[in-house]
């Protein structure tokens, strides 16, 4: 009777397994071993649509499966765009108006879709047009990157061109960062047809770019921290030999390591600073750092609407003055520097030297002016909600270390922070809000221009703050200074105009507290040769094999 | 037996509703609009006022509830604001993970705590007795995250005996698409493998076993105190008197009565595991329920949170209702209308 119940039992389960849906056992196989790679990193990857997103993690992935017109270089310092990348050629008039792209020939999507000038017409319109019918929910990049943009037209199968309002000559940058990946046609047209909300989930799981790798299918993106890549085999640059690169996420650093130094995976970033001398002897791994272009920052809420006490200058002013950035490069292991300005160290517009006023004095006398200003702001014993990310960022490995630090010092003038912790993805939302009078997080270039941090950061347009500016601040003529930097074309000119508005607006504003500038890492398999790491930390696998 | 049962399930229903309507109001009770939410920074106050006509939003509170209702019988639990997906394809693959974790830890907790709580019960202050007590205090007392890491660095890191992490190598196996989320299932009826199977269990292993590791000490416990005074009751020592050896006397006659309390806390605890056990989900990357519910809580996703707290107190219900029916299959005073 028992075995009759467990046979029965058993085949109610088959039978309704196979009732589901889902796969065939056909299609079950093993993959070659060395065909497959596990990516290992600490943030995850929630929205794959390229033209909403502004997360770091969300762009790794998206940059092994889209392409953009330029490409960056590699081995440098300092990001030069190149050719390379989806145009073969280009052309720029003489005021850096009208920008005119070869398309390549050849090149295919993953949906089958053929790459030419329509489609990549299709594409950037997706972030230049306002009311565009395939719009996603959020576009954080338009507003400083593409607004200024005034038509993209394809004037034959293979030619674009691209006229701007005014003079743009930072363009070919904009052109390299993900919100300008050059997104299949047949994928916009199927967007439009979804509602506004819908849009992100389906891109999301079925992307259509020209990369060398893509989510075959919709099951293979199971949430943001477990995602299979699978190799396109129409990939115009050759088939990869990696067919498979599945990411998953581990937040702590040094299990992300030791997993690595296991064999458990085959490729990691943001190792433990203090970690990186041992792992670099390590012959089982190969280590990769580099200076990275990014800020630590404390952005603090200059939005009188939004009813902070920081909107109080003279608070903001005691914040900075508190705050002691020696604890913070102690934590990095001295792998990051201290800053007292917008742009980082390596960057053209960084003015080498140079800190605003409040930030030279010495430590006790610091102190006691800050808690003055915060006596007479009336402030003392106030609380400050401060945001800060869930998972560390290559610019802030240490988010809750470096939030008690802040948390620490301004206790000590009479203010107490209260923290909040929350994904990044909620960020933009919640300081559009005004939720936040102060909010630790940071900014990693990607364009190698200072507008790339001036503009989202400290800028914006009509009126309005820009959809990264999470200060808040907005100031017409700071606005029009930003403008007019970024559209001078004489390089020492331009380097100049940065120089005075680092010097204005810190202490003037004083919108935010810039914290450290951190070296960034990535570390895998050393056995795994033919990675790619270009001049803004983007890896790509299409080289890549393992050898023996 | 069965007007008991069907007594039972009846006074599920009433609690049930409750539970609806309390996860309905939840999302009522959040702040933000969430509307404004759905569209993003960019929508006009036309769109807005639009996506709050298709919702429903604008309709008495009592229409929106009989709407989620209807809704929630269809499987319908809406879509999550924060990744544009239905929450019914995002449970489906998440609850599965944490029914298959929750399982396998009291499958272990239950055996190795029942066997451990007889063994001390039957030598008191005898060297079993001592190390069982000890255990259960360990296991009672160590936090967690720090088991886990512990287990993690022993048996993953240092050892290497069991993985890291996850419910399997993702990057080994192609085509595996399961439709349930009941990946040990699938892998062994849909797809027959012998070896993705073994590789599922192999990964399972050490979630299940530091999650168990709770459960395991209160198991152990109660059934060493129960087993104690049953062990002293008259009966057994008329079956010692008759000449009956030791272990037809533990496990015919003490172990079936001094089961009841403790299939109570297996049920109980089995209740609480349902509900996500988020700190063994987070170290082993164990991508269920518990970590879902956080994330949800977190940045205040009103639709996935809402349908969670639906789910695990449904679960919660029905776990209890189990437990109730097993009582009468263990006890023949309660099958027989007699009283406990």
């Amino acid at each position: 009777m028992l075995k009759a119940i467990w046979a029965v039992g058993l085949c109610a389960i088959s039978f309704a397994l196979a009732a589901c849906g889902g796969g065939n056992s056909s299609d079950l196989k093993k993959v070659e071993k060395g065909k497959a790679i596990t990516v290992l990193r600490s943030d995850k990857s929630d929205n794959l649509d390229p033209h909403s997103t502004s997360s770091g993690g969300d762009v790794r992935v998206l940059s092994l499966m889209y392409e953009h017109l330029v490409k960056a270089s590699v081995g440098t310092a300092e990001v030069v765009w190149e050719k390379g990348g989806l145009a073969d050629d280009w052309t720029i008039n003489a005021d850096s108006t009208v920008y005119t792209f070869k398309i390549k020939k050849g090149v295919k999507f993953h949906d089958g879709t053929d790459l030419n000038a329509q489609a990549v017409k299709k594409s950037l319109d997706r972030m230049v047009l306002e009311d565009h019918p395939a719009r996603p929910m959020e576009r954080p990049y338009r507003d400083s990157y593409f607004k200024d943009v005034k038509s993209v037209e394809a004037t034959d199968d293979w030619t674009v061109v691209i006229t701007h309002k005014s003079p743009n000559p930072r363009f070919l940058g904009t052109l390299g960062i993900h919100s300008a990946m050059i997104v299949s046609p047949k994928a916009i047209d199927h967007l439009a047809t979804l509602k506004v909300e819908e849009r992100k989930a389906w891109i999301t799981s079925n992307p259509a770019g020209t990369g060398a790798y893509t989510i075959k299918t919709p099951a293979d993106y199971k949430d943001g921290t477990d995602i299979t890549l699978t190799s396109f085999a129409g990939f115009h640059g050759g088939a990869p030999k990696i067919e498979r690169i599945v990411f998953q996420t581990q937040q702590d650093m040094r299990t992300r390591t030791q997993r690595l130094v296991a064999g458990d995976v085959h490729f990691i970033d943001s190792l433990d600073p203090p970690d990186w001398d041992s792992i670099g002897k390590n012959p089982k791994v190969t280590l990769y750092t580099w200076q990275g272009q990014n800020l630590c920052y404390l952005a603090m809420n200059c939005r009188e609407e939004d009813g902070h006490i920081t909107a109080d200058r003279n608070v903001r002013e005691a914040i900075a003055l508190a705050i002691n950035r020696e604890p913070m490069v102690a934590k990095f292991a001295g792998r990051a520097k201290p800053q007292h300005v917008l742009i980082p160290p390596t960057m053209l517009g960084h003015p080498k030297g140079y800190k605003p006023k409040a930030d030279s004095l010495p430590r006790s006398e610091a102190l006691e002016r800050a808690r003055q200003l915060v006596k007479a702001a009336g402030a003392e014993g106030k609380e400050l909600k401060m945001y800060l990310p869930d998972t560390a960022r290559p610019y802030l490995l240490y988010p809750d270390e470096v939030a008690n630090f802040i948390q620490q010092q301004l206790k000590e003038v009479g203010l107490t922070v209260v923290l909040d912790k929350a994904p990044l993805a909620e960020l933009t939302a919640r300081v559009n809000r005004g939720d936040y009078p102060l909010v630790l997080i940071g900014w990693m270039g990607d364009t190698g221009e200072p507008h790339n941090f001036w503009g989202p950061l400290l800028s914006g347009s009509d009126g309005k703050p820009a959809g990264n500016n999470n200060t808040r601040f907005f100031h017409l003529d700071v606005a029009k200074k930003v403008d007019a930097a970024g559209v001078e074309t004489n390089r020492t000119e331009r380097e100049a105009r940065y120089f005075e508005l680092e010097k204005w607006v810190h202490d003037e504003f004083r919108p935010m507290v810039p914290l450290v500038s951190a070296e960034q890492s990535y570390a895998w398999d050393s056995k795994l040769k033919g990675v790619e790491v270009d001049s803004t930390g983007t890896f790509r696998f299409h080289k890549a094999a393992f050898e023996e | 037996m069965f007007s008991n049962i069907l007594r039972r399930l009846l006074a599920a229903i009433p609690m049930l509703l409750a539970i609806s309507v309390a996860s309905f109001l939840l999302l009522h009770a959040l702040p933000g609009d969430p509307t404004a939410v759905l569209l993003g920074q960019e929508a006009t106050p036309e769109q807005m006022a639009q996506v709050r006509q298709e919702l429903g939003l604008n309709r008495p509170l009592h229409v929106q509830y009989f709407d989620f209702l209807g809704n929630v019988l269809r499987g319908d639990f809406g879509r999550s604001f924060f990744s544009g997906r239905p929450v019914a394809d995002e449970l489906a693959l998440k609850v599965p993970a944490t029914i298959e974790l929750a399982l396998a830890a009291m499958l272990l907790a239950s055996i190795v705590g029942i066997s451990l709580g007889v063994l001390a019960a039957v030598r008191p202050r005898g060297v079993m007795d001592f190390l069982c007590l000890g255990f259960a205090l360990v296991g009672v007392s160590m936090p967690i995250f720090w088991l886990g890491f512990l287990a993690q660095q022993a048996l993953a890191g240092g050892a290497g005996i069991l993985p890291f992490g996850g419910r399997y190598d993702t990057a080994t196996w192609e085509g595996f698409v399961p439709a349930t989320g009941f990946f040990i299932l699938e892998a062994m009826f849909r797809y027959n493998s012998v070896e993705l199977t073994l590789e599922l269990l192999h990964h399972l292993a050490l979630p299940a076993m530091v999650l168990a590791t709770v459960p395991t000490a209160l198991i152990a416990r109660m059934t060493r105190a129960n087993m104690l005074e049953v062990l002293g009751q008259d009966y057994i020592r008329t079956a010692r008197a008759k000449g009956l050896s030791t272990t037809p006397i533990v496990m015919r006659h003490a172990l079936r009565n001094a089961l009841i309390p403790v299939i109570t806390s297996i049920g109980t605890q089995f209740g609480y595991l349902l509900g996500g056990a988020v700190l063994t989900e987070t170290i082993f990357s164990w991508p269920g329920l518990g970590t879902y519910v956080v994330h949800a809580v977190i940045i205040l996703d009103g639709k996935p949170l809402q349908a969670s707290v639906l789910v695990v107190a449904t679960f919660f219900v029905a776990v209890n209702l189990l437990t109730d029916i097993s009582y009468t299959l263990i006890d023949p005073r309660l099958r027989h209308g007699g009283a406990a």
